[in-house]
């Protein structure tokens, strides 16, 4: 007999390999640290914030993201210098006196990344790097909106999407993996 | 609080104000919705990190810090993924990108991948 719905919900829902221990002792630390942010660190916010944090932690979706801490670190690393460039890019083209523009749309053809929240993340993260903005996401190609063309943008995507990969787990992942 | 703290929490709330103004220059300057939504996601995603950065420094705890910067955490998902849609949806709607029409920039913009 094929599983009904219900089944398949109890199952997401009760942790029952050790992978899923794993994903439940990580959203229950998420949601742990998010309420003691917003409590202000307060030990009588506990009382209500326990019951709080195991309601989020059972009726919130299982995000399909690995915990890598390392890939996590050198892309938050890149991220963060790429976006303080460009923002000094920004800034630099609005108060120039004379405004030089050289806007394109670039294609950037998926070569890694095949899942599609992978491929959404990187869709995001693109708009808060320098001088670039995600105009439309397809199957096989991210069409990408450039403020001030220059040549290492393309290099730079592709960098992107090596990071991205290690993070979500991509085409050549698997294939290292299975070899 | 030090001096020295409270003197670099000055410094990067100014320097968080100063992104603000120039990416709401970027937002009256730039030519059309896709080169404004680039003003609007980059300097002022940095200028509020200065800022909350700034104010951080001023908080009366780890806890209260770290609220500050959640604050600036959920701000840039929220135009990362906002930026996606104003985008995309002026694409759908038929509205084609700038195009500088003087000097070195006169040929089409639309570049296949290299």
């Amino acid at each position: 007999m094929p599983p009904t719905r219900t089944d398949m919900t109890r199952r997401r829902l009760l942790p029952t390999r050790f992978g899923d221990w794993r994903g439940w002792a990580g959203r229950l630390a998420l949601l742990a640290l998010l309420w003691w942010m917003l409590g202000g660190g307060e030990a009588e916010s506990w009382h209500w914030g326990v019951p709080a944090i195991i309601a989020a932690a059972l009726v919130m979706p299982t995000p399909d993201l690995p915990l890598r801490p390392l890939a996590w670190l050198r892309l938050l690393t890149l991220a963060l210098w790429l976006g303080l460039r460009g923002a000094i890019e920004v800034a630099w083209l609005a108060c120039r006196p004379r405004m030089q523009l050289d806007t394109r749309v670039i294609e950037h053809r998926w070569q890694r990344l095949d899942d599609t929240s992978g491929r959404l993340f990187m869709a995001t993260l693109i708009n808060l790097l320098p001088g670039t903005l995600t105009v439309r996401i397809d199957s096989d190609r991210l069409q990408v909106h450039v403020l001030h063309y220059r040549h290492g943008i393309v290099a730079m995507l592709q960098r992107l999407e090596r990071h991205v990969e290690a993070l979500f787990g991509g085409r050549h992942r698997r294939k290292e993996s299975a070899a | 609080m030090t001096e020295w703290h409270e003197a670099l929490s000055h410094l990067l709330i100014v320097a968080g104000a100063l992104f603000f103004l120039t990416g709401s220059l970027g937002f009256i300057r730039f030519p059309d919705v896709f080169t404004r939504l680039h003003a609007l996601t980059k300097a002022d995603n940095l200028g509020l990190g200065l800022l909350c950065s700034g104010l951080a420094l001023q908080a009366g705890g780890l806890a209260e810090a770290a609220k500050i910067m959640l604050v600036w955490l959920l701000v840039l998902l929220a135009s990362g993924i906002g930026a996606t849609l104003v985008a995309s949806t002026a694409d759908a709607c038929g509205i084609r990108p700038w195009q500088n029409r003087t000097g070195a920039s006169r040929e089409a913009r639309r570049e296949p991948h290299e």
